[in-house]
């Protein structure tokens, strides 16, 4: 089996963690596997994860326990040895109660926790090496996985895949979206209006529109106050965004979607970059841009050349580049710590040792 | 939203712990080599120990002749030694289950030991029964295994000895179950602090558990789920084990008042015991900050209230035989008092009833001497009350010319000393290879119950409530986050 490298951001605390989870996710990043010394409220929330359906296990395996006391004890006690015992009849419930209602409780405890083990991975057996040995005591990890490879093998032959995206076409446009989103997204990150930008983000959300400070700038603030209600404002704003998104892209070319110095001037650039919110991005990807999508196609080989080395099929070729750009967003995201950590092959990698996926419509 | 520390709880959690305080004071004491005091306990209750695996093994050897049963008092110290382990057993059960389904935080602290207390005491239950019948070897009789090799012959399934059969085989492997799937994550911690041959036996005891967000995902769900089953099934078991005198027809036990007295008398003497251990083993291992006198508070409560239904249960039962009419009920229980064992009866009811009333002052139920000393009287005192149940009504029942009396023979005596070395040597053994308390769930606590973060949401509940005690009504001046936000929500 091919070693396994996995990149683990660590905190101290459960409330960075959980903000930092939350962003990451918003951000589209993949999430390996979290570690936490307890259970941390909100957790599950937080990673989308479904439910586990351990009780309904526990509750069939009850169901069978009843089922069978009662069929056992009938068939002792009407069948194969009918007995007359102070006058109660062969068939006699009342007193059946306790021994039916033990071995419910017996059948239910014993099969769900054996389920419980499977499930978990857990084994006398099993000797692991943990990624970070204080995840048990003080510290919680955020763990990503950055081997190398085209193909993360989740280890039982089921190749990761993005949520929704299944054709060859829609998982290049996904990698192309990725691509912008990251580098963008960090370069978000390192300037300095990270706090209007959040804000405006957050009002949007809540729909609150009323300060001035809380628009991009006094412009966006008139054309509101013209508006009569917010709705007529929300579809202006998609039509302004959408107008502006399209006079943008004609006018770039395909490099100035990788660096800031290939925009005409600081202004455009900052434009280009107000317009990354979350909304836009989703108004951009509902829409498909086919043009700029094919523009991508072509310019593939000269695109991937340009930044890349290796096979043209995913961006996490370049394992030390992701490695970097991991370790900076967690380091932004507030971790204390960030360490990588390479199972040898000795250990089963972290995905046969560890649990199943916990993303939604992975198995 | 769970992280809101309502600051009118007492914490549960003193001395300003961080998460790697919480983990090095609890595995602390696992990771350091055995003291002189823990290996002095740990021989002396070896051989007490020893002893008794000797009478009972002198028991089976010889035939139940060697001790002091005879015709009319068939069940005597046997089956009260039995009925007392069990009960002993349910307080691990229902620190863990049925307070964890009420939300009491303050199991965490005590849950680990009180349930490690269980199968000990569930252990040393299960001997009576098995040496009790005489012939040992023969023991699987009793349960109704396929394909019978006894002819047509199978157990009576309408037989509340049979019940129990079951109940406590369940009950031990339920409890089982459940302390060790919550133990698992803690042998982890110990397994990521220990090197070499420590290392792979911890790595084993843990079975590999890292901690992830699935893992623990299901280890809430099973933990929840176990909580519930054990919770009737704790309250079904002691009923079962009362079952066994209460559809008899024998005066003084023959009463429907037996599941729920028995119930809350097992909560009582567990309760009693839980505290006997805790209060040793805090100050032992310096646990203070986690078995805190809160803890000790909450736990002399519970004493209070079902030591005050175990005496609750009595007067009915003497009230009872008075109304029923009934001249062999009104015989035993005159013969109980005043009999040839008057003496147990007034144990048990000093010990049962009389004593534990201390506990209506707060100030007796935060102390810890007058807790340790109560706690030993219960558990005497509950001894004797399946004493007086037991020997008693046997002894003086419906023909007077059966009567009899019944004296313990020394084998018995030293079985029974012997199960409590039994229990002390399973629990020294348990204190030195596991964590006593649950570090996990404590650190999931810390947050809401650690004296620093009630201490700071007291602070910021003064600072943002308008009409916080003590503040004067015109407050909210624009400095405060209240005065804030009322302004705010008048331009709005």
């Amino acid at each position: 089996m091919a070693e396994h490298k996995y990149l683990l951001g660590l905190y101290d605390d459960e409330e960075p963690l959980l903000d930092a989870i939350h962003k990451i996710k918003d951000s589209g990043i993949e999430i390996h596997d979290v570690m936490c010394p307890f259970p941390v409220h909100g957790l599950d929330d937080a990673l989308d994860a479904r439910e586990t359906k351990l009780h309904n296990a526990g509750f069939l395996f009850g169901a069978t326990g009843t089922l069978f006391a009662l069929l056992a004890m009938s068939g002792i006690s009407v069948l194969n040895w009918p007995n007359n015992f102070g006058g109660k009849p062969f068939f006699s419930l009342p007193s059946w109660i306790p021994i039916s209602f033990e071995l419910t409780v017996l059948f239910s405890a014993v099969g769900m926790t054996i389920v419980y083990y499977l499930r978990n991975g857990l084994s006398v057996f099993k000797d692991i090496e943990p990624l970070e040995p204080r995840t048990t005591s003080d510290r919680f990890a955020i763990v990503f996985d950055v081997s190398e490879g085209d193909d993360h093998d989740d280890g039982h032959g089921h190749a990761e895949t993005h949520i929704g995206i299944k054709t060859k076409e829609e998982q290049e446009y996904s990698e192309y979206l990725m691509l912008k989103d990251r580098e963008e997204y960090e370069h978000y990150l390192s300037v300095e209006e990270e706090a209007g930008f959040e804000k405006f983000r957050n009002n949007i959300k809540r729909k609150d529109y009323k300060k001035l400070e809380d628009f991009k700038d006094q412009h966006a603030y008139d054309s509101y106050l013209e508006f009569e209600d917010l709705q007529a404002y929300e579809a202006y704003l998609e039509r302004q965004d959408l107008l502006e998104f399209e006079k943008f892209r004609k006018e770039q070319t395909q490099r100035s979607y990788k660096e800031k110095s290939s925009f005409k001037s600081e202004e455009e650039y900052r434009e280009y970059r107000d317009l990354k919110d979350q909304e836009e991005y989703e108004i951009f990807r509902a829409i498909k841009e086919q043009e700029a999508f094919e523009d991508f196609r072509a310019n593939k080989s000269k695109y991937i050349a340009a930044g890349e080395s290796g096979s043209a099929t995913t961006a996490y070729d370049d394992q030390a580049a992701e490695v970097n750009r991991l370790t900076n967003l967690l380091t932004h995201l507030g971790a204390i710590e960030v360490k990588t950590k390479t199972l040898s092959k000795r250990h089963p990698s972290h995905e046969e040792q560890s649990t199943r996926g916990f993303a939604k419509g992975t198995n | 939203m769970s992280n809101y520390a309502s600051p009118v709880r007492d914490p549960l959690i003193t001395g300003n712990k961080t998460y790697s305080d919480i983990t090095e004071d609890i595995i602390g004491p696992v990771e350091k080599a055995p003291g002189l005091l823990f290996v002095l306990a740990l021989m002396t209750s070896a051989t007490v120990a020893g002893i008794g695996v000797c009478a009972i093994l002198w028991t089976i050897w010889k035939g139940i002749g060697v001790w002091g049963e005879n015709k009319t008092i068939g069940w005597a110290w046997d089956i009260t030694n039995f009925v007392w382990w069990v009960g002993i057993g349910h307080a691990g059960t229902l620190i863990s289950a049925i307070l964890l389904l009420f939300r009491q935080k303050w199991r965490t602290g005590v849950n680990r030991s009180a349930e490690a207390m269980t199968i000990f005491a569930v252990v040393c239950a299960g001997i009576f029964p098995l040496i009790h019948m005489g012939r040992i070897w023969d023991a699987m009789f009793i349960f109704p295994y396929w394909p019978n090799t006894r002819g047509p012959l199978w157990p009576n399934f309408n037989s509340p000895l049979l019940w129990d059969v079951f109940a406590i085989s369940t009950y031990l492997t339920v409890s089982l179950l459940f302390w060790y799937t919550g133990l698992v994550p803690d042998m982890a911690t110990i397994r990521d602090r220990a090197k070499g041959f420590r290392r792979r036996i911890y790595s084993a005891l843990s079975f590999g558990w890292q901690g992830t967000a699935r893992q623990w995902q299901r280890f809430e769900s099973i933990s929840l789920v176990l909580a519930g089953i054990s919770t009737p099934l704790v309250l079904s078991v002691h009923s079962v084990v009362s079952f066994d005198f209460a559809t008899s027809v024998i005066p003084g036990w023959h009463t429907t008042i037996f599941p729920p007295y028995f119930v809350a008398g097992a909560i009582f003497s567990g309760f009693a015991m839980v505290l006997t251990l805790m209060l040793v083993a805090r100050k032992i291992m310096h646990l203070e900050d986690y078995i805190t006198l809160n803890h000790i508070e909450s736990m002399n409560k519970v004493i209070l209230m079902t030591g005050s239904i175990v005496g609750v249960a009595y007067l009915t039962e003497l009230f009872m035989a008075w109304y029923s009419g009934s001249v062999y009920e009104q015989g035993a229980f005159y013969y109980r008092a005043l009999g040839p064992y008057w003496w147990s009866y007034a144990a048990m009811m000093t010990c049962n009833v009389i004593s534990p009333q201390i506990f209506w002052f707060k100030k007796m139920r935060r102390s810890i001497a007058v807790t340790f000393i109560m706690s030993i009287f219960i558990n005497i005192g509950m001894w004797f009350e399946r004493f007086v149940i037991i020997g008693t009504s046997l002894a003086t029942d419906y023909i007077p010319s059966s009567w009899l009396y019944y004296q313990p023979t020394w084998v018995e005596i030293f079985i029974f000393f012997g199960t409590l070395g039994i229990f002390m040597t399973l629990f020294l053994i348990f204190c030195k290879f596991a964590p006593v308390v649950a570090v996990a769930e404590v650190k999931s606590i810390l947050k809401t119950s650690g004296n620093q973060y009630l201490e700071k949401q007291r602070e910021i509940d003064r600072a943002t409530q308008p009409y916080y005690e003590g503040r004067s009504v015109s407050g909210g001046g624009a400095g405060s986050i209240a005065g804030a936000h009322k302004m705010k929500d008048k331009e709005n």
